[in-house]
């Protein structure tokens, strides 16, 4: 059983100028007593998440919605353990597969056969796993006889499938999503729609921060407002678009 | 925390899968569009060390039969300790798009690194191999003494490349500084000429930490015995490095992601 148990996080981000980066104003900072030391020392801080809690069970289907900058990304990020919070306490049971760049790892120099190991390794699958999945990966990206050739001789189109292809291989148990992942052409889309739809209705946890209301009301059932790292509202997701939308209106 | 730092590295090697393949994929990279593909780096080694081996053996009038061979092995391993050195200083740096991406151990990067730069140097013992053959030089059973060597080489590359990514993440001026000092290092260190060659006494150069690693496997793979004091000195470094690095380590992982 997946769960999520967000208590009380809050992120802060250290901004440092050109000379807080610098080892010789710290060292001097620290020799002269903290006199020149104030320049030196004098870190930034920028609060991009306060208190946020939260818990998530089996089933759920979480939105975060709100502007550019309010915090969304952050709070994915939080989740798939790549910011560690400075507050708060976060307990998360299951795997987390975040996917918010699906071109990530993608090496042009190499084949689409090495593109697609390398690309799997990292969103944690193992070897075997993949080299069994390869030809139904290929098949669905469309790749013919390119599987085999490097990635730069793709068309970019080829390059987009190839990506989904291999990142939605498989049903992660906690998924992440930064924007809903669609791809390609007309064609293409169907078959993209068709599968992302599979996935989203396999795993267990879904977290995704989107700016379209009609993927998040088909989607989730529940949704979380946030601006300038804060709260606004968060419940259901009709009772959270409806606030969002009549305050933005 | 020295269970945590322990708990990250058998996670990185629990990904293995991906940092060997990675390694591999680096390799393939360097064949695919030339004939011969690391051994460029080979050749150009082995144009190095003939030309300037030669040079100095004509200059100083050193007999070329002794002081090539040691010139090639000092020169391999050096290559080797530096380029871990300047590429761990923007390990970090360079995994921006990956760290912010997924969450992959820490020390995933390290052993990717490690590794891969451990792969080149096999590759160069091409050039040793040759110079074995041609300048004739008796391996024994020292030979085996590479071993122990290797294993001290890998454990120093883990934690000095772990902390050298951490402060130069946070410090971005020392990447800077890098280069320059590792010349200035190139220089006091024997490894283009002898101790024996001056009529001094040099007590400093037991100081030098880098001789002694250079020694220990210098010696074995030149059919010498590492002397005990290269051992002693080695073991010290490596511990001292280890607890420096378990603190740093602990300290500082989770902080790199917020630096980037």
């Amino acid at each position: 059983m997946a769960n999520i148990e967000l208590n009380n996080i809050s992120v802060e981000f250290p901004i440092f100028h050109a000379s807080s980066r610098s080892l010789k104003k710290t060292l001097i900072a620290a020799s002269t007593g903290g006199f020149i030391g104030r320049n030196a020392q004098d870190k930034k801080i920028v609060s991009a998440l306060k208190d946020i809690s939260f818990s998530l069970e089996e089933g759920d289907r979480l939105a975060l919605i709100g502007h550019n900058g309010s915090g969304k990304t952050t709070l994915l990020r939080v989740l798939a353990g790549i910011y560690h919070p400075s507050k708060g306490s976060i307990k998360i049971k299951g795997k987390v597969t975040p996917m918010f760049d699906i071109g990530m790892g993608i090496d042009s120099e190499a084949t689409g056969y090495e593109n697609i190991i390398t690309r799997g390794l990292y969103l944690g699958l193992k070897r075997k796993e993949i080299e069994n999945k390869i030809k139904e990966i290929a098949d669905f990206a469309d790749l013919g006889d390119f599987l085999y050739m490097p990635v730069h001789t793709y068309s970019s189109g080829m390059n987009i499938r190839l990506a989904f292809a291999v990142s939605t291989s498989f049903f992660p148990e906690i998924l992440l999503l930064d924007e809903w992942i669609g791809a390609g052409d007309k064609n293409f889309m169907k078959k993209a729609n068709k599968r992302v739809a599979e996935i989203v209705s396999n795993t267990s946890i879904m977290v995704i921060a989107s700016h379209s209301m009609e993927i998040i009301s088909k989607w989730c059932n529940k949704a979380m407002w946030l601006e300038h790292g804060q709260v606004i509202s968060s419940g259901t997701t009709e009772e959270v678009i409806e606030k969002y939308l009549n305050k933005a209106a | 925390m020295f269970k945590s730092v322990i708990l990250d590295f058998v996670q990185g090697w629990n990904n293995r899968e991906l940092w060997l393949y990675n390694s591999l994929m680096d390799m393939r990279q360097r064949y695919r569009r030339s004939l011969i593909g690391p051994f460029w780096i080979t050749l150009s080694l082995a144009i190095m060390v003939f030309s300037i081996g030669n040079l100095w053996a004509y200059l100083w009038k050193i007999d070329m039969k002794d002081y090539l061979p040691y010139f090639t092995v000092g020169l391999l391993l050096w290559t080797l300790i530096s380029t871990i050195i300047s590429e761990s200083s923007e390990i970090f740096i360079k995994s921006n798009h990956i760290i912010k991406q997924v969450n992959l151990p820490f020390s995933f990067y390290i052993y990717n690194l490690v590794w891969k730069n451990f792969i080149i140097f096999f590759h160069h013992l091409i050039v040793y191999l040759l110079v074995i053959v041609i300048f004739k030089v008796k391996i024994g059973l020292s030979i085996f003494m590479v071993i122990p060597g290797l294993f001290f080489y890998f454990i120093t590359a883990l934690w000095m490349s772990s902390c050298l990514g951490i402060v130069c993440t946070r410090y971005r001026d020392i990447e800077q500084i890098i280069p320059s000092l590792l010349t200035i290092i190139f220089f006091v260190t024997p490894i283009m000429w002898k101790i024996q060659w001056s009529n001094k006494d040099l007590p400093f150069m037991d100081y030098n930490p880098l001789y002694h690693y250079i020694e220990i496997l210098r010696a074995p793979l030149l059919g010498n015995m590492p002397t005990i004091d290269n051992y002693i000195v080695v073991s010290f470094v490596t511990i001292v490095g280890i607890l420096i690095s378990v603190v740093t380590i602990g300290k500082y992982r989770s902080q790199i992601s917020y630096w980037l």
